[in-house]
């Protein structure tokens, strides 16, 4: 207790000494923290709940916007189509031929040579790239053929890619989608109007073989120890505006045409292509697909039109959350190319209407004449988007407030783990009080600065360190792991039990026992805060500025990862009772990378999620997809810290 | 030649002028024109029939006379006709501005104003553009029925060239002295102006190439500026973009007429689009515009209210501004043509003019004298240029005595007949002049020039 001396020779004595008018700012000062502290601590949860409800509330109708092309120079549309009957015979006649010979060879080489014959043969500049991959299961040879049809009277510095992958995505030889490009080569050269080239690329395998022509065409060179080797490329064109992927992988009669969009790590084309793209479509009376799922004009009810949008909107999420190449277009994004891929329903129970093949070509050369009519990079429209339809999305100002709310939940978190270690007063501070019949004034303990605790950094530091450090040795150790995985045949559930003991071996033995060779078991003393409020800090503060960061990127995988996570730091805290104790384990261990996946697993079977291991290790190590070292490298070690936490000393 | 010319000028201008003066109370410029247009016997046609005022002058019938002189004194009293006009939009979904401009272009150039007095500007090519399904050509209509590209089309700025200061320098003549002539505004205070401009605009703003913009009030000063450097005689500024009437709101200079696409908050919309094309060819309000002036000939008696009467808000999909209140002599009055057709300069005899010695001099020798005294501003030059026999006044109201052709034997007792009245004449002039430059139209610049000596 400070006294502070009245001075004798003031002005009259009064009911409010000087002495106490002093001390009120300071008290309101710590009033005014105190209860900041105590409402944080208390509601700060409240914006998870929030976030998640208005995540809820985003299939409904209210929160889209109807797509519309922004930018003036595409008209989408409005043209007259010339594909006529004589370039679908010219489609129907090259899927024969490219059946015919993908039953007669397996060699890429042949494949491409092929197709460089015909694209000569329109008076292309047609050449063939070879490429190699090298992987744990061998090398994989491919070749991608491409020509190069230039614009009649253009400048020939921009160019509008129309690729198709030999094979589609389920393996089968895409023969529909390679006749579509030869056909269009063909279709172009009949015309004076284009103001862009046209490059045709047929990429096999795919889409390796998009990553190596794409480097290529950007001057890009292998290095000698790089998996993937590729040749230089022959000819060249301008920059690539657009790309236009091609599937198609039936004969000529579908009854859906499904939309692509999401790229590598959830990066999204501008939101004008793929509006003009459904728009083309929908103006020939293709019916659009998104997901495998055709909206339809009306609905039974609200709420079978909320599951149906719902439903879309989680299979966008999830795709666009592990952020894999799901066709050619996605490796484009890297290169600022704005691209989509069309890919063909063959068959959407209960549809009855079917798609010619020459609405398909009229809607392609519907989209090429649009693209054709811009004159810069697509800027207008959004970048950013969730679509719940393929007509209608939601901007990144509808959804990234829920998005927000569930991380910024951490940061909160984090904020209140500061104020507490430092000052950890129960009770609001009480007022000075005059001492009574005297000239004294008597100032409450709480305002006393003796009365603030140190906080422990280092252990927390090195705590962090270990973590990160176990993440980056994962991270390091994935390929051999992976090999061994597919190599030695072992069971994914002896796989997932073995991380398991050796993260259980990690959290709650080596790095207790570190932390207490280097500084000590981090339990409070009368003048030093816990340190593992400190270590919740910094965890709390990294993780809601990744997953805060991360929403901008990828939303869908910000989301993904803060649902499960943001409740488990919430609870993570050191405490005597068995009860919590067990669970925050359990919320602890369902937020990390091996409980999600068992979750998956779960929910969807265990081929899922081992698939999803294997394409995301794939994902990174071949296209440079981020969710994996994202994962190893930061929400991996946080939520070993997060276990390391609830394992330390009061 | 000249002599003649200016002599048998002179003799109207003394005798207008005097007969003016006591018919002041009714010879305004609007009721003459009403009554002009009104009266089935005695229209102004009538005289350019006969091809011959100063015989009706001369007439015995007073009734006559005083018709003649009405029509001489009612019409516009310009001398010549200049066109501005631009397309402020570049980019090929623009490709309507490029058309609606050319539109505007090829009527007025068939209504009779010659390229040397049109001043094109057009932000883009849209004709070679590589997106063009038909090389070369710019159409207005998906029937594609004109090229408006087609022919003899003079660009005088084009492409980047089309920018604020470049209008502004245009409209007010401060031209760096590189600039050639053909891309000056070489008007005078006797020339009626159309400004025609196109393009996107918001309100009182008109975008020029997505890289600038010109406000109403650039429009108003460069305006009000061109009326102190006497650049104008009456104006005529059309504007078609979205928000059109914001932009001459700002005008405050007289004589200028205003006419726009849509009123303030309203967007002005394409016609319809050419698929084959791909594009929008035309807007609205100039397509119905056109559906007007392309009906009319040269010489057509069409004034400019029955122009404006003919928009149809619901046709156009907004409503057209019009502003009269700097135009005193009413939309009634002014005809299309006095803005959209061109003066004529042509006057065809099968005889020559004779010249009197003591009143020759030759227009090389003026010339001498004009640069000497330092003048060379583009109005001067303007006057240099106009060869003095030529009459500056509208053919189809011919305000210039002609010689008739199987009137010359009726003439030569005429001419002698005034031939003393010369000298008195051309004294009487001096004192006359500062009057009749404000009423006479076609034959002061002549007049003046020999004054000035």
């Amino acid at each position: 207790m400070a006294l502070f001396r009245r001075k004798a020779a003031s002005a009259q004595p009064s009911d409010t000494p000087a002495a106490v008018k002093e001390l009120r700012r300071p008290h309101m000062r710590r009033v005014v923290a105190y209860y900041v502290r105590k409402t944080l601590t208390l509601f700060s949860w409240i914006f998870y709940p929030v976030g998640v409800i208005w995540l809820l509330l985003l299939p409904r109708d209210e929160f889209h916007h109807k797509a519309s092309v922004d930018e003036n120079a595409l008209l989408p549309g409005q043209t007259t189509k010339y594909f006529s009957s004589m370039d679908m015979y010219a489609v129907n006649s090259y899927r024969l031929r490219v059946n015919q010979l993908a039953s007669q060879t397996r060699s890429p080489a042949e494949y491409a040579a092929f197709i460089q014959s015909e694209l000569n043969g329109f008076g292309m500049e047609a050449s063939i790239q070879n490429f190699v991959l090298a992987t744990n299961q061998g090398a994989t040879i491919g070749a991608n053929s491409y020509g190069i049809s230039r614009a009649a009277r253009g400048d020939g510095t921009e160019a509008i890619v129309i690729s198709s992958p030999w094979m589609d995505d389920g393996g089968k030889v895409n023969a529909d989608g390679v006749g579509y490009v030869l056909a269009f080569a063909k279709f172009v050269t009949k015309f004076s109007h284009w103001s862009k080239d046209f490059i045709f690329l047929v990429t096999h395998p795919s889409p390796m073989g998009t990553r190596a022509w794409l480097e290529a065409y950007h001057g890009e060179q292998p290095g000698p120890n790089d998996a993937l080797q590729y040749d230089p490329l022959e000819t060249h064109s301008g920059a690539i505006q657009e790309a236009l992927n091609l599937e198609f992988g039936g004969e000529g009669d579908y009854a859906a045409i499904e939309i692509l969009v999401d790229g590598l790590n959830g990066q999204l084309p501008n939101a004008d292509l793929v509006t003009t793209v459904v728009n083309c479509a929908q103006y020939e009376g293709i019916p659009v697909a998104l997901h495998q799922a055709v909206t339809p004009e009306k609905f039974d009810s609200n709420w079978t039109r909320y599951l149906h949008k719902a439903d879309i909107l989680a299979e966008y999420m999830k795709s666009q959350a592990l952020g894999l190449p799901r066709s050619d277009h996605a490796l484009y994004a890297k290169y600022h190319i704005e691209s989509i891929t069309l890919r063909a329903i063959k068959d959407i129970p209960g549809a009855q209407y079917r798609v010619s093949g020459e609405q398909i070509g009229r809607a392609i050369e519907s989209a090429l004449r649009s693209f054709n009519n811009l004159l810069e990079r697509l800027h207008h429209a959004y970048w950013f988007y969730i679509m719940p339809t393929a007509a209608s999305y939601i901007p990144i100002s509808v959804y990234i407030p829920p998005v927000i709310l569930l991380s910024v939940t951490l940061v909160f978190q984090s904020l209140v783990m500061w104020w507490m270690s430092g000052e950890p007063g129960q009770t609001a501070p009480a007022r000075s009080q005059r001492i009574k019949d005297s000239p004294y004034v008597a100032r409450s303990p709480q305002l006393s600065s003796f009365n603030t605790r140190t906080r422990p950094i280092f252990l927390p530091i090195v705590t962090m360190f270990l973590c990160h450090a176990t993440g980056a040795f994962a991270l390091y150790m994935s390929p051999t792991i992976l090999y061994i995985a597919q190599h030695g045949d072992i069971n994914p559930l002896n796989m997932a039990a073995c991380v398991l003991i050796v993260t259980a071996v990690i959290y709650g033995f080596m790095i207790p026992t570190l932390q207490r060779l280097m500084e000590g078991s981090g339990a409070s003393t009368a003048t030093t805060a816990p340190a593992w409020m400190v270590v919740k800090c910094i965890a709390c503060a990294e993780l809601g500025a990744a997953l805060i960061a991360l929403s901008t990127l990828n939303p869908s995988l910000s989301i993904a990862l803060a649902i499960p996570s943001v409740p488990a730091f919430l609870l993570a805290k050191p405490t005597g009772s068995h009860n919590s104790f067990a669970i925050q384990l359990i919320a602890l261990f369902l937020a990390s990378p091996i409980g999600i996946l068992g979750a998956i697993s779960l929910l969807t079977g265990l081929g899922t999620a081992q698939d999803l291991v294997r394409r995301s290790a794939d994902g990174w190590s071949l296209y440079g997809a981020w969710l994996f070292p994202f994962v190893l490298l930061v929400y991996w070690p946080l939520n070993l810290v997060g276990h390391v936490i609830v394992g330390m000393e009061q | 030649m000249p002599s003649l010319c200016r002599l048998s000028t002179r003799l109207i201008l003394l005798f207008s002028a005097a007969l003016f003066f006591h018919q002041l109370d009714s010879a305004t410029c609007s009721s003459a024109h009403a009554d002009n247009s009104h009266d089935p016997v005695l229209s102004p046609a009538d005289f350019t029939n006969s091809n011959n005022v100063s015989l009706a002058l001369w007439s015995p019938e007073p009734a006559v006379n005083d018709a003649a002189i009405e029509g001489f004194f009612s019409q516009s009293g310009h001398t010549n006709n200049w066109a501005v006009l631009v397309c402020t939009s570049r980019f090929w979904f623009n490709y309507r501005h490029i058309a609606n401009t050319l539109s505007i272009y090829h009527t007025v150039k068939r209504l009779g104003i010659p390229d040397s007095n049109i001043i094109l500007m057009l932000s883009d090519d849209v004709a070679c553009n590589a997106r063009n399904h038909f090389p070369a050509t710019v159409y207005n209509n998906a029937g594609r029925f004109l090229d408006l590209y087609g022919r003899n089309i003079e660009v005088d700025y084009r492409g980047y060239e089309v920018t604020v200061e470049n209008f502004i320098r245009l409209l007010t003549g401060r031209h760096d002295p590189a600039v050639p002539r053909s891309k000056r505004l070489l008007t005078d205070d006797r020339s009626n102006i159309l400004v025609y401009m196109t393009g996107h605009g918001g309100d009182e703003f008109l975008k020029f190439q997505d890289a600038e913009e010109i406000s109403s009030y650039d429009i108003a000063d460069a305006f009000g500026q061109m009326h102190e450097k006497k650049r104008y005689h009456e104006l005529f500024f059309m504007i078609d973009t979205c928000q059109a009437a914001s932009m001459y709101k700002q005008i405050y200079s007289p004589n200028i007429l205003a006419a726009a696409s849509a009123l303030t908050g309203q967007n002005s919309y394409s016609h319809h689009l050419d698929p084959e094309i791909g594009v929008a060819v035309i807007d609205r309000f100039t397509y119905y515009n056109l559906e007007t002036l392309e009906k009319l000939k040269s010489g057509d008696e069409s004034t400019l209210s029955q122009l404006f009467g003919s928009y149809n808000r619901y046709a156009i999909a907004s409503t057209p501004g019009i502003r009269t209140d700097l135009y005193p002599r009413g939309t009634g009055a002014a005809l299309v043509t006095d803005f959209f057709g061109g003066v004529q300069n042509v006057q065809l005899t099968d005889t020559g003019y004779r010249l009197s010695p003591s009143l020759s001099s030759s227009p090389a020798s003026r010339r001498l004298q004009l640069s000497k005294s330092g003048k060379s501003s583009p109005h001067n030059d303007k006057q240099l240029e106009a060869p003095p026999p030529e009459h500056r006044g509208r053919s189809r109201k011919s305000t210039a005595p002609r010689v008739h052709k199987d009137g010359r034997p009726a003439l030569g007792p005429f001419l002698g007949g005034i031939a003393v009245f010369v000298g008195l004449a051309w004294v009487g002039v001096g004192g006359l002049k500062g009057k009749k430059e404000s009423v006479n139209s076609g034959n002061s610049n002549p007049t003046r020039a020999t004054g000035s000596r």
